[in-house]
């Protein structure tokens, strides 16, 4: 006789963002059903239902709303743009459940019935710099998607370029549909300004758009390379081949890390999602499967507070090394990783921590004296 | 301790809704009219649909970021600003601090804290309108006490008296003439530079006026009204 836990998942098919929402989706329900593997003896199942919110805030609430009411799920598993969270955050509250976020953001935020499972700020952007700097210079361009997430990653690294005695030549916001042709003027005033590296936060389907354009205007990554949070294999997979090379992206996990690994489980995983762009949000949605799944085992029922009470300072090994959920904030330990474009999608790693990196969401510990 | 109303004279403001379309347009509006007030929903913030209005509430949302430039910020600062944001962030604080905004609704908002806002924000902005005018009141004197002082010195140099007598001749020239202290020692610091350029620079009284001043680090120009 198993207790069946039924959980919601919301991640959209279409709009802008689709392209890695996606993954995630596909990431969540194969967690899923490895996790019943594990739970089955243990008398309990996850049953998962789904809702496409298509890329729309209000859908986000409205879905949530009614997963939890209608399907009385404890727990949903979703969202990808902080205004999704956003729409969602409230009626995950109001209802006392939880939500597992499962994408890297701009951080300065807390909600106690949020488990955060990407990197923040002080994760990703800190070693960005630090590696761009040195191997690049300090002179950068910033071009970004039209909403919070960009404007608050371009602040830090405004501070970080001002810090380090580095000019900012220019900074530019894009709507998140944004086609070629708006990506031309960008991108020719780019080749102008000449700056050592250009920081993109174009999120979504544009990203393909730029990165395009910008091979297209014969811009070299070899001398001026694009960084960026975002670009993922998901958007390397959107795009042209000729596009793809030599650019940087900092995230906890490329999935070469999953391909090359030397543990038989995650060989496993790899040779079962040969034909998915799998990336750090989709390796974050499957990690936190994983932690609920160790949470239902440990905890006394599957209660939010009594989950709760076992998810601070659970540990976990993901595909990526071993995460831990913060006690005090609800945001985990992940590891800061440099990648490098390849033109068959994938990343060659060229700098990691060598351990997690403690979250810090109000950027609490940052100055730039400290680094 | 003496109670003051501070909710009386709400009604009589107008306020304007910045705010776009929706659930929580709707909740604060459905709000603003238990609270008796009378408001106009604007979207997007534009200056033109906000010139009559006392008290903006405005949505810092991403629209908000793209249209409020420097000029619509300039003019929002004349206004009483409750800011809704939708995020803690550093840039939409800092977009809040620049439109000195006096007091914050959390999205999403309540009804349970429209009041207080509004309340805080229009007391804020009085302390602040007072402390403006007495700061102006303070330069002003400021100025004045440097002005009197200049045309007594340059009474002292030029007549040889002491500085009490100086400021007598002053004052019972204002009081002849039923203007004040101020005027009167203007009027001396324009003749004072009339005769200065029209005996030119080598004139024994405007150098040794100078190398006083210099030494006790006066200004040189003044004001002429």
């Amino acid at each position: 006789m198993k207790t069946v836990i039924p959980v919601g998942v919301l991640f959209s098919q279409t709009g802008a963002t689709s392209v890695i929402e996606k993954t995630q989706l596909h990431a969540t329900l194969l967690a899923i059903d490895a996790a019943n593997h594990l739970l089955s003896t243990h008398g309990l199942a996850i049953e998962p239902f789904y809702m496409d919110p298509q890329s729309d805030p209000f859908l986000f609430s409205s879905m949530s709303e009614k997963l939890i009411t209608e399907q009385r799920v404890s727990v949903i598993f979703g969202c990808y743009t902080s205004i999704s969270r956003k729409s969602v955050v409230p009626v995950i509250e109001k209802h006392n459940k939880l939500l597992f976020y499962p994408t890297l953001y701009e951080g300065f935020e807390f909600s106690p019935n949020v488990i955060y499972t990407g990197a923040c700020p002080n994760q990703n952007i800190i070693i960005l710099a630090e590696f761009m700097f040195s191997m690049f210079g300090k002179n950068c361009y910033l071009v970004g998607s039209d909403y919070v997430y960009p404007y608050e990653s371009n602040r830090i690294m405004k501070d970080m370029v001002n810090g380090f005695g580095g000019k900012i030549l220019g900074e530019h916001y894009l709507s998140l549909e944004a086609s070629h042709a708006e990506f031309r003027p960008v991108v020719d005033d780019i080749a102008a300004c000449k700056p050592d590296f250009i920081f993109s936060t174009v999120v979504g389907s544009s990203t393909a758009a730029l990165y395009e354009t910008y091979s297209q205007a014969g811009l070299q990554p070899i001398t001026t390379p694009i960084a960026s949070l975002t670009t993922s294999e998901a958007e390397l997979a959107s795009m042209q081949p000729f596009a793809r090379a030599d650019h940087f992206t900092a995230a906890p996990f490329f999935a070469s890390l999953l391909k090359h690994s030397p543990i038989p489980t995650w060989q496993q995983l790899a040779s079962q999602t040969r034909e998915v762009p799998v990336n750090q949000c989709w390796e974050s949605a499957y990690f936190q499967v994983m932690l609920f799944a160790k949470a239902l085992i440990e905890s006394e029922d599957s209660q939010t507070d009594s989950l709760l009470k076992v998810l601070r300072g659970m540990e976990v090994e993901a595909p990526q090394g071993r995460v831990r959920i913060d006690p005090d904030n609800n945001h985990c330990w992940v590891y800061s990783r440099i990648g490098k474009s390849r033109a068959d999608g994938d990343f060659e790693i060229v700098k990691e921590s060598k351990r997690t990196v403690r979250p810090d969401p109000y950027l609490m510990s940052y100055a730039i004296s400290a680094l | 301790m003496e109670q003051r109303d501070v909710v009386a004279g709400l009604r009589q403001m107008q306020v304007g809704l910045c705010h776009p379309l929706g659930a929580e347009c709707r909740l604060i509006s459905q709000q603003l009219e238990r609270l008796g007030m009378t408001y106009q929903q604007v979207w997007p913030p534009v200056m033109s649909d906000l010139l009559g209005v006392d008290l903006v509430v405005l949505a810092l949302v991403p629209e908000a970021f793209i249209k409020i430039d420097k000029a619509l910020l300039q003019a929002l600062k004349n206004k009483i600003v409750v800011s809704v944001l939708q995020f803690e962030s550093p840039t939409v604080l800092d977009l809040a601090c620049q439109l000195n905004s006096s007091s914050l609704l959390f999205s999403p908002v309540k009804p349970f804290g429209v009041l207080s806002a509004i309340v805080l924000a229009v007391n804020q902005h009085k302390v602040r309108e007072d402390l403006i005018k007495r700061i102006n009141k303070l330069e002003g004197r400021i100025e004045s006490v440097r002005i009197i002082e200049q045309a007594k010195r340059f009474l002292m140099d030029t007549s040889g008296i002491c500085d009490a007598d100086a400021f007598k001749i002053i004052r019972n020239r204002s009081m002849d003439k039923r203007c004040s202290v101020e005027d009167v020692a203007h009027s001396i610091i324009t003749a004072k530079d009339a005769l200065e350029s029209a005996l030119g620079e080598s004139s024994p009284v405007s150098s040794s006026h100078k190398s006083e001043a210099k030494s006790k680090g006066l200004g040189s120009v003044v004001r002429i009204k």
